[in-house]
């Protein structure tokens, strides 16, 4: 789970060209979307989709599927942790 | 100053009033005007299920062309050497102008062509650049083929440039710049935009469902429609001549690719839209918007309407018939609302069946008998704009637009790694490796951090830029509401730059890796999206492309503009990026 944290972090900053971030800073209980946090927004949503995709092999084909899976970077590890094959 | 006086002779002696004088569409269903509304009138829709892996690599559902109609005219055999949508749109503004009596080869008569992708089919080709793609070169031709003797102008304005071509034919004739006006608008359903809509999640699987309460999503379509402005009321068949009474245009302010919360600045549109036709909301008998059928552009929308005391009016989406035909549809959609008025004639919906949006707004349910005389056309798109425009055949708008009337204010001027303010050196960064390096410590040199910076691609981190250096120490905010800020833009390239990222995506059959974070800046006026939401900024929108940087035609366009509705102060110029080739040229101009 640890290393699926961190790993998380790194493709996050990559995959959504968060330049700024330290993926070490991210909270890993924070909400990614809305007004505090990363303050991610729709088209980040969708690019976290492809990330699931492409890194884990998760397809979600409904965006508004991922509103609870994508709150943190801790929900999203436990959905990863839940159905990985 | 003569340039002034003469504006204000022009001022007291003309009240010209803009005719539609002829037009022209070509859609799945139909080669011209009256085919299209003849099935539009007999409720068929041109939408249905495809199968063509050049397209996309799974079957989809759209609205496409079908060429094999025009195969036996000489005319279209004889534009074999023209690309595919430089066909359409020669054929489709030679049988408008044909009805119009314009004579298209006149210095009296200008071209203004919208289109957001042009001729992007070509990018396939993996051997280099294609200058065949740019957009002025495909305007230059097709007008070329017309003998046209003015520069065309050539609106880039993601899904509102039609409504756009529109607005800016009416001011130009009205200023008298001009006394005729071909506005030409195309875009094709390339694999290049099916894929992009694609990985947005915004098309439907099936037919779209324009307001419904079970819509889910767009149609992808493609078409091309003429419309032929003129002041000359001898030309006009109409038995009821139509004129084209008022048009303005806004952006969100809020982001890149979804609609505003509120629909405030759509609202705005329409508002001034509406002021200069002198009509009033209860004058409005026809509606007709993007109605996309997406969630939330519909949502926004009818939010717009409430605000604009519209929910009585009824309500138009055309998309269920022809789909989604990005920078054509509001030129396509603005004919069929002519035909709407000539034929005394109200369609229906297509696709809608139940009110799905948050305000209750009175969407058509059935193609009817109706008096219509005024008709109010808008259009929303990426990058957060809206345009509207009025058509109607009582009033012809109140306002004299000036078209020199602008006084500048300050100049910042990025190039070879230098940003230069009203000629004085601001920022030096020559040291710098390259563009990306140049242009971070350049942002980073004036402005706090902000996020959405390294999320940009280049053409808007260089235009995002050039305004906090053009605007520092400004306050405009201050001065003005926001809404009284425009920004007005120009460039060469188009988003050609993110196209080509986009296009090496696709290309890539074994990944297919598409991402909606490059595809949302395969359109030039993200660049104004990203200024206007940095700095709040609602007033009007209008982004062009041009061979060059033209100075003297960006301070026409902002005399236009300044001439209108709320229009205070504007942000004009030229923001250009190509593979390393880039320069930034800005203005801050207000109306003298």
């Amino acid at each position: 789970m640890e290393d699926l944290i961190k790993n998380l972090k790194v493709q996050l900053v990559e995959e959504l060209n968060l330049e700024e971030i330290n993926p070490e800073d991210i909270d890993t209980d924070a909400p990614l979307f809305g007004e505090e946090g990363l303050k991610l927004d729709s088209i980040d949503a969708l690019e976290i989709i492809l990330l699931l995709e492409k890194h884990y092999g998760l397809r979600i084909g409904d965006p508004k599927e991922g509103k609870s899976i994508f709150y943190s970077v801790k929900t999203l590890a436990d959905y990863i942790t839940a159905n990985k094959k | 100053m003569p340039g002034y006086i003469f504006g204000m002779e022009k001022k007291m002696e003309n009240n010209r009033v803009v005719y539609a004088v002829g037009d022209n569409i070509i859609t799945s269903l139909g080669v011209t005007t009256c085919e299209n509304v003849d099935n539009i009138q007999s409720e068929k829709t041109g939408i249905k299920g495809c199968v063509d892996e050049s397209l996309y690599p799974e079957p989809f559902v759209a609205s496409l062309i079908d060429d094999s109609r025009m195969a036996d005219s000489p005319l279209w055999k004889s534009l074999s050497s023209f690309h595919r949508l430089e066909r359409l749109m020669i054929f489709s503004a030679s049988d408008a102008l044909a009805k119009s009596g314009v004579d298209a080869s006149s210095s009296r008569t200008a071209f203004i062509f919208s289109t957001t992708k042009g001729n992007v089919d070509l990018l396939v080709k993996p051997d280099g650049l294609d200058r065949d793609a740019e957009l002025s070169e495909m305007a230059h031709r097709v007008a070329g083929f017309f003998r046209s003797v003015n520069k065309p102008y050539v609106i880039s304005n993601a899904c509102i440039s039609g409504v756009l071509a529109v607005m800016l034919g009416q001011r130009l004739l009205k200023s008298g710049e001009y006394d005729h006006a071909v506005l030409i608008g195309g875009d094709l359903a390339s694999e290049f935009v099916i894929s992009g809509f694609m990985s947005f999640k915004s098309v439907s699987p099936s037919p779209c469902k324009p307001y419904d309460k079970s819509r889910d999503g767009l149609s992808m379509g493609e078409g091309v429609a003429t419309l032929v402005l003129s002041i000359d009321r001898t030309l006009v068949g109409d038995a009821q001549p139509i004129m084209v009474a008022g048009g303005s245009s806004s952006n969100d302010a809020n982001h890149i690719s979804g609609p505003s919360r509120t629909g405030y600045e759509l609202s705005m549109a329409i508002r001034q839209a509406m002021e200069e036709s002198g009509l009033a909301a209860a004058d409005v008998d026809l509606v007709d918007m993007h109605g996309t059928a997406t969630v939330y552009n519909d949502e926004m929308e009818s939010k717009a309407l409430g605000l604009s005391g519209l929910t009585e009016s009824p309500l138009l989406s055309l998309k269920g018939y022809i789909g989604h035909t990005l920078g054509a549809s509001g030129l396509i959609e603005s004919v069929v609302c002519l035909e709407s008025i000539r034929r005394q004639m109200l369609f229906r919906t297509l696709g809608f069946s139940e009110v799905g949006v948050p305000v209750a707004v009175n969407v058509t349910t059935a193609t009817s008998n109706a008096k219509i005389k005024n008709v109010l056309k808008t259009a929303s798109g990426f990058g957060g704009c809206n345009a509207a425009v009025v058509f109607s055949t009582e009033k012809g708008g109140n306002v004299v637009p000036d078209d020199d009337c602008v006084e500048v204010l300050k100049e910042c001027v990025i190039k070879d790694k230098m940003v230069m303010v009203d000629g004085t050196v601001a920022f030096d960064g020559t040291d710098t490796e390259n563009f990306a390096s140049f242009i971070r410590a350049a942002f980073k040199s004036i402005s706090e951090p902000y996020m959405k910076f390294a999320k940009m691609d280049d053409l808007c981190k260089l235009g995002v830029t050039a305004v906090d250096f053009l605007l520092q120490n400004e306050h405009l905010h201050e001065k003005y509401g926001e809404t009284e800020i425009s920004m007005l833009l120009a460039n060469r390239y188009s988003s050609l730059d993110t196209d080509l990222v986009h296009q090496r995506i696709i290309d890539d059959r074994s990944t297919y890796q598409l991402s909606p974070a490059v595809f949302v800046y395969t359109l030039a006026n993200i660049v104004m999206g990203e200024v206007c939401i940095r700095n709040k900024f609602k007033g009007e929108n209008l982004f062009l492309i041009d061979k060059e940087c033209d100075r003297k035609r960006m301070e026409q366009i902002a005399s236009l503009s300044l001439s209108h509705g709320n229009s205070k102060i504007a942000i004009v110029g030229w923001v250009d990026f190509l593979q390393e080739d880039y320069s930034a040229h800005l203005l801050l101009v207000k109306k003298r």
